[in-house]
């Protein structure tokens, strides 16, 4: 990655002063560049400014929420999003709002539930189109959603493929082999597909182009008297981890505040 | 000049119309096959170059008829609407001169076409007066069409006794050379030659018959009798349009109508087959030539039905062995059916998908007889707008599905629907579909369940009447917060009725559950916020 930075940003600054057709002939001889730029102490960026400079240059699928706006840009397409959290921190939340944002926008959407844990009734209260999502119910069997998600994916067409691992234990993911990550990373390269993927904790890693990190709701009651109160919405909070961004709460409302 | 052949037997199999279609499309490129008529209609224009007059024309078409095995009646107009006419009425009356109408049956003479009236019909042909025929139809070819003609006529009437007779005399039929009637209609022709003939070969409206036979109107000639411009007064433009074709006046030209052939294949196996694997082989070249056919058509298929005719005495399950006869009784067939959600041609898929299927539900036994039999339909025309988002292409996706519903479920995988009921989290699985169009609605966030299927039962200590500690598998915490109770039931004037008061709880863990309670089941949890 370190690498990758300088060789664009020194082909940038040789457009200036050079001919184009030695400019591709430099393109193509990548380690002298590198190592030219290396020698030059502007043109060498942080890591950070690389991640956030490569998920800025991604077409993006907004979210449509005024609320998920202020908090996320969007969610990359043709790249992994790996959402994270404990239970009850709005996983399934931010996955249904992006699967209403993605029917929204006329695409066509799948959900690999590996522990069929999937609600319509929520997602349709989300807005999502249920008649545009192919949802595949794998029923607690993590082989069987991994040889579904690399079906789906490799089939293509899809505006966005989540893979829901959101109940599955951090012991049963860590022996999936990372290759499996690489391979979907490489499948949905170049794609419009947004490939989201929820767990308790993260396993993408390298392969996701955006990291979320959903932390715990606080929950909020009508009513002021102990007894007779219900649960009218919960704040959710949400943490980018890569590239880092400044985050935010958003709420989401229940049956009783919708 | 267009012939039209009209069948005389009165069943119209799928066979039969073959028939004529075959002898229509010898003559002529172009054909409208009537087939619930079980009638023919094609163009001889420029035919006469090639065999003759119209004589030799409807001879060699009644020669061709022959050839293939059917009995028509042929008739030769110069438009449609008279050929078709002067078909139907020799068809049905033997002779378009022999109907008479009830009134005039007993007083009045022949008429112009000279039939013989039904009572006295003669006993099937002699053999004398067959050689007769015989030879009268072989001196027709030798003569010039001017004598040919009337010849040709003459033995029409001669046919017509025997078509009348049912075609008792097998033997003498067999000798026969030229079978069906036949008739010419030169221009200008049409109303004396059609004149005889009821109108009821025109099927007209029961307003219409009813007006016209208190009019005393009973044949095409006695309606053309009348003026044009009195009939349109009084009958309409219904009446008008049966004026004209009792003149025999022309309508319309030709018209090809679309048929839906069958498209089917079917195979005998001289071995009985009992691995999938060659039966592949023999499923993919059977649907290759149904493929290609459809191609050829313009046509494609959304629907495949494979029958598999089993051999009984191979069956693998030993289970069933016990009882052979039922076991021969219960299944000498297995049935497939596939279906698409688009109309495609392509072999390959088609055969992936049976594949596919055939490897969920193998035949019980080995196959002795394969039939594949596809349902023609319009392909599918579509063009997508340029800046809408493309979706799976559908027949990759049919292909994906069925191998993802090979290994999770068939119930598993598709697109849910909720139910019109209260029922918390009542919904059903339909098959999912690539459709054009999709529902915009409001996007918010509603804070989502992790539903837990099936709700793990829960212990609950309650104080106070609120919940204060859970148990359940995989879960134990004490309740920090709770909202509740919400109390819904339904479906009581059912057999399954439901009743249950939902809790929200938080445990102290931070998570966040919802819980339920029913009337003698007790507690369970149901999923959590999340």
């Amino acid at each position: 990655l370190c690498l990758d930075g300088p060789i664009s940003s020194c082909e940038d600054g040789q457009r200036k002063g050079e001919n184009p057709i030695r400019r591709n002939s430099m393109s193509a001889l990548r380690q002298p560049v590198a190592l030219s730029a290396l020698r030059d102490p502007i043109s060498i960026k942080s890591l950070r400014e690389l991640q956030v400079e490569k998920h800025l240059s991604r077409d993006i699928l907004k979210l449509s929420v005024p609320e998920l706006d202020k908090v996320l840009e969007g969610l990359p397409k043709g790249a992994i999003t790996e959402v994270f959290g404990p239970p009850s921190s709005g996983k399934s939340t931010l996955l249904h709002a992006s699967l209403a944002a993605a029917v929204c926008a006329g695409e066509f959407c799948t959900l690999i539930d590996a522990n069929d844990t999937f609600d319509p009734v929520s997602a349709e209260a989300s807005g999502i189109d249920l008649t545009r999502l192919l949802w595949v119910r794998c029923g607690g069997n993590l082989e069987n959603a991994i040889r579904a998600a690399d079906m789906l994916v490799h089939g293509g067409g899809w505006g966005l493929i989540a893979l829901d691992l959101g109940d599955l234990t951090p012991v049963a993911l860590s022996r999936l082999p990372l290759s499996y990550w690489y391979r979907f990373r490489l499948a949905v390269q170049n794609t419009p597909t947004v490939m989201l993927v929820l767990e308790r904790e993260p396993f993408v890693r390298s392969c996701a182009a955006l990291a979320i990190e959903m932390r715990q709701a606080q929950p909020k009651w009508t009513g002021t008297h102990p007894r007779f109160q219900l649960l009218e919405a919960g704040t959710l909070e949400v943490a980018p981890k890569k590239p880092v961004g400044k985050g935010g709460r958003f709420e989401a409302k229940t049956r009783i505040s919708a | 000049m267009i012939a039209c052949l009209q069948l005389l037997e009165s069943s119209l199999g799928a066979e039969e119309i073959n028939r004529i279609r075959a002898c229509a499309e010898f003559f002529a490129p172009v054909a409208e096959i009537r087939s619930d008529e079980g009638l023919a209609l094609f163009d001889i224009r420029g035919l006469g170059k090639l065999i003759g007059s119209a004589e030799e024309i409807a001879l060699s078409i009644s020669s061709k008829a022959n050839e293939l095995g059917f009995v028509a009646a042929i008739v030769l107009a110069p438009n449609r609407e008279a050929a078709m006419a002067g078909a139907k009425g020799l068809a049905r009356y033997g002779s378009l001169g022999s109907f008479q109408p009830e009134s005039k049956r007993l007083t009045a003479p022949p008429t112009r076409w000279g039939g013989q009236d039904k009572s006295q019909e003669r006993p099937a042909l002699s053999a004398a007066e067959l050689q007769t025929t015989h030879q009268a139809v072989e001196n027709v070819s030798s003569k010039k069409p001017e004598t040919r003609r009337s010849d040709i006529q003459g033995l029409s009437s001669e046919r017509t006794r025997r078509a009348g007779q049912g075609r008792r005399d097998q033997t003498l039929q067999e000798s026969l050379r030229f079978e069906s009637l036949t008739m010419v209609i030169h221009p200008g022709e049409e109303r004396t030659k059609l004149g005889g003939l009821p109108l009821e070969v025109l099927s007209p409206d029961e307003r219409l018959r009813e007006t016209l036979e208190i009019w005393g109107i009973h044949t095409f000639g006695e309606l053309a009798e009348l003026p044009a411009q009195g009939v349109a007064e009084r009958l309409g433009e219904e009446g008008l349009q049966l004026y004209r074709l009792a003149c025999g006046m022309g309508l319309q030209p030709l018209v090809r109508l679309p048929e839906k052939p069958v498209f089917v294949e079917r195979v005998e196996l001289e071995h009985p087959l009992e691995l999938l694997e060659p039966l592949s082989f023999l499923l993919s070249r059977m649907l290759r030539e149904i493929c290609a056919k459809l191609e050829w058509h313009g046509l494609a298929a959304n629907e495949v039905e494979v029958q598999l005719e089993l051999d009984p005495d191979s069956r693998r399950d030993p289970a069933e062995l016990e009882n052979p006869e039922e076991l021969r009784a219960i299944a000498r067939e297995h049935f497939r059916r596939i279906r698409l959600p688009v109309p495609s041609r392509e072999a390959s898929l088609f055969l992936k998908l049976l594949q596919l299927d055939l490897n969920a539900h193998p035949p019980p036994a080995a196959v002795t007889v394969i039939t594949v039999k596809v349902e023609p339909v319009e392909p599918r025309r579509l063009q997508n707008g340029l800046f809408l988002p493309a979706g799976p292409e559908p027949q990759k996706l049919e292909i994906t599905i069925a191998r993802l519903a090979a290994f999770v479920g068939q119930g598993h995988i598709g697109s849910p629907e909720l139910l019109d009921t209260h029922r918390p989290g009542a919904f059903r699985m339909n098959r999912f579909v690539v459709t054009e169009s999709w529902k915009q609605k409001q996007v918010g966030i509603h804070w989502a369940m992790r539903v837990f299927r099936p709700p793990l039962p829960a212990t609950v200590e309650m104080r106070e009447g609120k919940p204060t500690m859970i148990r359940a598998k995989g879960l134990r915490g004490k309740v920090t917060a709770s909202g509740g109770p919400w109390r819904c039931s339904g479906d009581w004037w059912t057999a399954a009725p439901w009743n249950r008061e939902e809790w929200d709880v938080a445990l102290a863990d931070g998570t966040l559950y919802r819980i339920y309670r029913e009337k003698e089941k007790g507690w369970f949890v149901e999923g959590n916020y999340d």
